[in-house]
């Protein structure tokens, strides 16, 4: 189920207890994640964004923590098949969906992985680059 | 791409993103090149809806609109407005409402397209909702119309049996009941010449019947009296009532007043009241200043408040038996400092308690004992309406009342 690298063992986007994978690590340590991961509070301000986001949206420069995901680093995910369903789970968040982000006014097909616990402040989407 | 222009492309990017129109470029075949992250909010539902790939919008927007399609693909123009505004509405897979959409295709060159996309549903609702205020208006002001027509149909109609029971109550006072009444005395005084003429004992007979007559007549009258009073009583409610609804209506239908004269208005209502105030033996008197400035006023509704006026004084003498001479005093007086004109209906009649004055003018009050406590009522609300002041006072019981009337110029 996991993977190393740089002696960090990296879970695989498809666990099943990716939740509480995630819930494990320092912010730090998604930089060598091979999927993007976007932890953020349940508001949707940012408390996290790795490399592999940066990189698809070419911002590396752009400090997005404290910002929010849905209205303004990724309002094309502000809708009622991405953020809503952050706002009207209930217990557990489980989701996985096929999208287009457009971080840079191109298409990118990507898959989308959206996780939320009731028990916990932070929720995350993990972004994946189709093909 | 120096630093430079990385960091300008990234800002302007950013910018694009937060713009709040889908903005979506694509070639001739719709083929999407480039969207902007509110393009990719509105659309990706409606290719989850139709299971129609985004990559292409033509694709895409055929599954629901296919006429607009249609209207693009036959644009021969290699440049303009394809279509503005063209409103839609989708109820996506997922979505709890209908989502209602306005695109705008504009077609920069021969194989670039634009495409603006907005999600339009609060605006939607808000048309609704105006559109339901205006329906709803529409058919208060046609009730409204219909309310002032019947009023007045049915006022002239009341003002007809008005003056047909008047008259009925003047005729019914019978003065051959006071002849009749002169023939059974000089019969009673030659009681004995009439047993004489018709026979001994035919005399008596005959005044004991007279006397039944008259006594029966006598009762027919009085009944007769009574009922044409009430009659009376009812159509003056019934006049004041509809006298307030149309004021009611006349003020949501108020347009623009014009320049009247209080004078005039004075003088109208004393000409109406003139038969009144004779008949009742009252002194009438005027106390006007030489100049009245006019008035923004209703004539109609002032001359209602002056009669109303006049009339309280009149009545005010009915079964009041303490002053020798009945006297109703009106003035008129241009009060320059304060620029208003004062108007006074002042009598010597029965008066009131000092501390009724104002709750006369409260919806039900009167002294009256027929009286319906909606005529001062009535007279605050028209000059109210005016931005004037109406009050009534009285030193007391027996000491007469004094109604005032105040109004700007």
């Amino acid at each position: 189920m996991y993977f190393y690298k740089n002696n960090l063992m990296v879970p695989q986007f498809k666990q099943e207890d990716l939740f509480e994978a995630l819930e494990q690590y320092d912010a730090k340590d998604f930089n060598d994640f091979d999927y993007g991961v976007v932890r953020m509070d349940r508001s949707g301000k940012i408390r996290a964004y790795n490399n592999y986001n940066s990189e698809l949206a070419a911002d590396a420069n752009k400090d997005v923590i404290g910002q929010n995901f849905f209205t303004q680093v990724a309002p094309c995910t502000n809708n009622f098949m991405v953020a809503e369903k952050y706002s009207q789970f209930e217990k557990e968040l489980d989701e996985t969906l096929d999208y287009i982000l457009t971080y840079r006014v191109k298409p990118a097909p990507v898959t989308l992985r959206m996780l939320a616990k009731s028990s916990s402040e932070n929720q995350y989407l993990i972004i994946r680059l189709k093909n | 791409m120096s630093a430079k222009e990385e960091s300008n492309y990234s800002e302007l990017v950013e910018f694009i993103n937060q713009c709040p129109i889908g903005i979506i470029k694509a070639d001739a075949s719709g083929e999407i090149e480039l969207l902007n992250a509110i393009g990719a909010q509105l659309l990706i539902p409606l290719s989850l809806t139709s299971k129609v790939d985004i990559s292409n919008i033509n694709e895409l927007l055929k599954f629901f609109e296919p006429e607009l399609v249609e209207q693009v693909k036959s644009y021969q123009p290699t440049f303009g407005i394809i279509c503005e505004d063209y409103r839609f509405q989708v109820l996506c897979e997922g979505a709890a409402e209908a989502q209602h959409f306005n695109v705008t295709v504009n077609r920069v060159s021969e194989n670039v397209y634009q495409y603006t996309v907005k999600d339009i549903s609060a605006i939607v609702a808000k048309e609704i909702e105006l559109k339901q205020l205006i329906e709803a208006s529409a058919m208060q002001a046609g009730k409204l119309e219909m309310s002032t027509g019947l009023l007045h149909d049915v006022g002239n109609a009341v003002t007809a049996f008005g003056t047909e029971v008047a008259k009925l109550k003047n005729a019914l006072e019978w003065r051959e009941l006071k002849d009749l009444e002169k023939i059974l005395n000089l019969f009673t005084t030659n009681e004995s010449g009439l047993d004489q003429a018709m026979g001994a004992g035919k005399g008596k007979a005959l005044i004991k019947f007279m006397r039944a007559v008259k006594s029966s007549l006598s009762q027919k009258n009085e009944l007769l009296q009574e009922g044409s009073t009430k009659l009376y009583e009812s159509t003056s409610h019934i006049q004041d009532v509809l006298n307030i609804q149309r004021h009611y209506v006349k003020d949501k239908n108020k347009g623009k007043r014009e320049l009247i004269s209080l004078l005039a208005v004075l003088e109208d209502a004393l000409a109406i009241q003139a038969g009144i105030i004779t008949k009742r033996d009252i002194q009438l008197t005027k106390n006007f200043d030489s100049k009245i400035p006019k008035i923004e006023g209703d004539h109609t509704r002032l001359i209602q408040v002056v009669i109303n006026g006049l009339k309280n004084s009149i009545e005010a003498f009915d079964g009041f038996t303490q002053s020798e001479e009945r006297n109703i005093m009106t003035t008129l007086k241009n009060l320059e400092e304060e620029k208003l004109i004062l108007l006074e209906i002042t009598d010597n009649a029965a008066g009131f308690p000092p501390e009724m004055g104002a709750k006369l003018f409260e919806r039900g009050r009167t002294t009256k004992e027929s009286g319906t406590g909606f005529g001062l009522y009535n007279c605050k609300q028209i000059i109210e309406s005016h931005h004037g002041e109406i009050y009534i006072t009285s030193p007391g019981p027996n000491k007469g009342a004094c109604l005032s009337i105040k109004l700007p110029y």
